[in-house]
């Protein structure tokens, strides 16, 4: 878990709050409570990582008009359901739109410590998978014009010879770019410069 | 197969026992009497036993003819009249077999009878009288007048008996428990009597002027206990109608054209009986599934009762569940960690104590056990109680004004309940008003001698007079979805407290539900020097 991840506990009820905040802190997880869906809008920033356990059923503003919302804001937090009675209805337009998992009151803490596991996971993975993104995106922001015109067509699978008929160069002068080119997108073989180029496109 | 037996051997008897009765004014040397029963056994006996058996007929028949009349002709001419009876009664018997219901309760049953029978016994007339009149038995230029009586003989004893036994039919005990004797009876069958007093019994009067009489008792007859009354007051009428016949001595012509006057009183009877009957089966099943639909609510409205009482319930279990759990990883924890857990140990008694709570309140809702009483104010008592509805008129259009005379004095109630009761009425109020126009709901609290008097007017529709006699009572509700609890319980939370309450037409058509609370005058202290 990442030091700066946090489960954050949104439920209108004060006695369960404070119970499942002490005993996340017991068991290790940090956390912040918060006594209502707008509490939370109103405090909440883009970059907190961790997920976020929301009572569905609250007055106001509830959990799933909460879930809406930060999928407007293009939140990525992981959202997992806690419900003081079991609304299939719900649990069903909860979980289509993205929740993590769906938890019945009285909660079964071991359930819901693996709920956060998973959720916090799915965050991390997440995570990574979007600073990859985001350094290959800089990586590709330092090639040349013609750097790029050979990265793509070596992607696409082209030799250094159809490469130079292409772009109307010598073979050897494409033989210089693409060493230029592999040398600014910091990888050694052509494999791994291609594995690097994909898995950022996911 | 005994059964069977037993069937038509008291079938057989009986036949000759009906056929010795209404022996009378015979056209001799055959059986063409005024009013025949014999037949209307027949068919019932059929209609329960199926056609096949009509051998028995033609037995009965000729029995009938040897046994009450002595042999009056040949015997092939009595076999042959027998047996054309016999065929005619089978084939009327198998037409109605598949026309009218076994139970014979509704109008169209009845409609099909009488149109079956009528040319039924027509048939049977013909046939019975041409074959005497072709042996030479009646004279040949009686045979029209013979017809019409042997038609109207057999007709009317169709009519009186076959309705009254498949009406009164054995499989149904209950119909029987069901007509136990009552003053209404005996008065009943005294009006028959007197009806056929002033008919024969009082001099001077022809005896047809007052024949309408009878109408009177047999109408009163079926009204009040449909078909099943009708067809014994009709085979009541049919038998002292015969009885005074014979005792006043009456010629045979007139008790021919009485007969006549007694189908018309018949079949008048009968379709009365029957409305009365089948429209009384309409309104029970009616009032069946009503009363099936209202349990259907209540079956409902219990559900969302449990489902709000396990949501109330879960979060209080959640909580201590959570707390028990941190419990445990702090006994784990260093000796210093314990403060801590002593203070979580104390959550867990008061979110036990809260669910413990949920339970009373729930009970302290459905009946009023003990007060909590408190000295209270009574407009923040009151806004407490409105505060929760604010929302809901606001949504639905509704002005939801609150105004508390100055300088009332406390009252001492329990808060809880008070604020139910407000909810409750309040919250009526804004069903009454709906959303079709511009409702208005006005809360009043004023003095009034040792008590405060707080009532809810509304502008709605008011208090329909057919709700107004049990409007407090227990599930009574004019609202699709109500389980007619809220009143009642209502009422008994404001007695509870001592005080009263009570519904009045409001200004300009609406409701009003006002209730008395007992005062509570502030001691008055002398302040200070």
């Amino acid at each position: 878990m990442d030091d700066n991840s946090l489960v954050y506990i949104v439920d209108d009820d004060a006695a369960v709050r404070d119970s499942l905040s002490l005993l996340l802190r017991l068991k290790g997880y940090a956390n912040r409570t918060f006594a209502s869906a707008e509490e939370f809008l109103a405090q909440a920033r883009p970059d907190w990582r961790g997920c976020l356990l929301l009572d569905i059923g609250m007055a106001g503003m509830d959990g799933l008009a909460l879930q809406r919302e930060l999928a407007n804001q293009g939140g990525t937090l992981p959202i997992i359901f806690i419900t003081a009675h079991g609304d299939a209805a719900k649990a069903r337009a909860a979980l289509k739109a993205g929740a993590v998992d769906f938890l019945e009151k009285p909660l079964d803490n071991e359930a819901l410590i693996s709920a956060i596991d998973e959720a916090l996971d799915h965050a991390a993975r997440e995570r990574q998978a979007s600073a990859a993104r985001d350094g290959l995106a800089a990586r590709l922001a330092r090639l040349t014009g013609r750097e790029r015109q050979v990265l793509d067509l070596v992607v696409e699978g082209r030799h250094n010879r159809e490469i130079a008929v292409q772009l109307e160069i010598s073979p050897r002068t494409v033989e210089v770019y693409k060493a230029r080119m592999m040398e600014k997108m910091q990888v050694r073989t052509l494999p791994d410069l291609i594995r690097s180029v994909l898995s950022a496109e996911k | 197969m005994n059964n069977r037996i037993a069937a038509v051997a008291g079938y057989l008897v009986l036949y000759v026992i009906l056929d010795w009765i209404s022996y009378i004014h015979p056209v001799l040397p055959v059986a063409i009497t005024p009013w025949n029963p014999p037949p209307g056994l027949s068919l019932v006996f059929l209609l329960r036993y199926g056609t096949r058996y009509w051998p028995a007929l033609f037995l009965a028949a000729l029995l009938a003819e040897i046994l009450v009349r002595g042999i009056p002709a040949p015997l092939p001419w009595l076999a042959a009249s027998s047996l054309a009876l016999a065929g005619c009664y089978a084939g009327l018997a198998a037409l109605l077999g598949t026309r009218i219901g076994a139970r014979f309760d509704k109008l169209s049953d009845l409609t099909r009878f009488l149109a079956l029978i009528l040319p039924g016994t027509l048939v049977a007339a013909l046939a019975y009288v041409a074959i005497f009149t072709f042996a030479g038995l009646v004279p040949q230029h009686e045979f029209f007048p013979n017809l019409l009586r042997f038609w109207v003989g057999d007709a009317i004893g169709v009519m009186v008996v076959t309705p009254l036994l498949l009406v009164h039919g054995a499989e149904n005990p209950a119909l029987w428990r069901s007509l136990r004797p009552q003053p209404e009876m005996l008065a009943q069958a005294a009006a028959v009597l007197a009806a056929l007093w002033l008919i024969f019994g009082v001099e001077y009067s022809d005896e047809f002027k007052f024949f309408y009489l009878l109408f009177l008792p047999l109408i009163w007859i079926a009204m009040r206990h449909g078909i099943r009354g009708a067809t014994i007051a009709i085979l009541g009428i049919q038998l002292g109608l015969i009885v005074a016949l014979e005792w006043s001595g009456q010629r045979s012509a007139a008790v021919v054209e009485f007969q006549l006057l007694m189908a018309a009183l018949t079949v008048t009877g009968l379709f009365l009986g029957m409305a009365v009957t089948s429209r009384r089966a309409l309104e029970e099943q009616l009032r069946n599934r009503q009363s099936e639909l209202n349990q259907a609510l209540r079956m409902a409205a219990a559900g969302e009762m449990t489902s709000a009482l396990a949501h109330e319930l879960n979060q209080p279990l959640s909580a201590i569940s959570s707390y028990l759990r941190a419990c445990q990883l702090m006994l784990e924890l260093p000796e210093e960690q314990h403060p801590l857990l002593a203070e979580t140990m104390d959550k867990v008694v008061a979110e036990a104590a809260r669910a413990g709570q949920v339970v009373h309140r729930l009970r302290d809702f459905y009946r009023s056990g003990e007060l909590r009483l408190e000295r209270l104010a009574m407009e923040p008592l009151l806004q407490g109680g409105m505060e929760p509805l604010n929302k809901r008129a606001d949504r639905e259009g509704i002005a939801l004004s609150l105004k508390v005379a100055p300088h009332l004095p406390e009252v001492l109630a329990d808060r809880m309940q008070i604020e139910t009761v407000l909810h409750n009425l309040v919250s009526n109020a804004i069903d009454a008003c709906g959303a079709s126009r511009r409702g208005e709901i006005h809360v009043g609290a004023v003095a009034e001698g040792g008590a405060v008097r707080v009532c809810v007017s509304d502008n709605g529709a008011g208090i329909a007079p057919e709700i107004a006699a049990h409007l407090f009572k227990p599930f009574a509700t004019s609202k699709p979805q109500g389980m007619g609890l809220g009143l009642a319980i209502t009422r008994s939370l404001i007695e509870a407290h001592g005080g009263k309450l009570w519904a009045e037409a409001g200004e300009g058509g609406g409701a009003r539900f006002c209730f008395t609370l007992p005062a509570e005058f502030p001691t008055i202290i002398a302040h200070g020097r």
